[in-house]
């Protein structure tokens, strides 16, 4: 009794563990591709409304996929506050809070810090470049994210149940 | 009889297993951790077998009086 019950209970772990490193292989190109299209919302904002940084990022933060509006409702909440930080300190802040909760990895944090260096520094057009510089690099990363998703997330999902079976037929 | 039943079954689960991991790494590109996962398959089923053999040999030495 007392062994199909540890059985099972290794199993599951084992299991659940592969399921959870399969979820952030497959979350990874859907966030990127959120980012892209904040961004691009981002730069409508800049370029056609010409609506004030701080409110900019709100319309976006409202509008944006929820995986991702996060980061520019943080930003905005610091610019909005006043306390006297460059749009570049706020959005740096606000990446550092957003990265660890997120399933990006340390070539997609580059690009977005890569953002936060123009954000609010120069004028519409050469902001828009900048925007949709960053667009494009981050669809590179999506094709790349892509690429690895196909590859990993099925592979873990097995992987991880197979493993605990393993165990199980190891340890009895 | 029992307890050799058991491994057999054993043997054939952990044989099944490692033939279906070797498939999926292969099938996702990875060849190297593909032929590790069969080999370490291989190892843990050996030291089963071992113990079986040294059974076989303790009594083939007993059969034959070659003590």
């Amino acid at each position: 009794m007392f062994k199909v019950a540890g059985a099972l209970l290794v199993i599951v772990a084992a299991g659940a563990f592969g399921f959870l490193v399969a979820r952030n292989y497959a979350r990874r190109p859907r966030e990127l591709r959120a980012l892209q299209s904040a961004l691009s919302l981002l730069e409508t904002e800049i370029v056609y409304a010409a609506t004030p940084l701080a409110e900019a990022l709100d319309q976006v933060a409202r509008r944006a996929d929820p995986c991702v509006a996060g980061l520019f409702a943080r930003v905005h909440a610091t610019l909005a506050s006043r306390v006297g930080t460059t749009a570049q300190e706020a959005w740096a802040t606000a990446l550092d809070g957003y990265y660890p909760e997120s399933c990006l990895k340390t070539e997609d944090l580059a690009v977005l810090q890569s953002i936060g260096q123009m954000l609010g520094a120069s004028d519409r057009q050469d902001q828009a470049k900048h925007l949709r510089l960053a667009g494009e690099r981050l669809r590179a990363q999506i094709v790349k994210a892509e690429e690895e998703a196909h590859h990993n997330v099925r592979l873990w999902r097995y992987l991880g149940l197979f493993a605990g079976l393993a165990t199980v037929l190891i340890l009895v | 009889m029992g307890a050799n039943i058991d491994i057999i079954f054993k043997i054939a689960g952990v044989g099944i297993l490692t033939a279906v991991l070797h498939a999926l790494l292969k099938h996702a590109g990875k060849e190297e951790q593909a032929h590790l996962a069969t080999l370490a398959g291989v190892a843990i089923i050996l030291m089963w077998v071992i113990d079986l053999l040294g059974n076989l040999f303790e009594q083939v030495k007993t059969v034959f009086r070659l003590f």
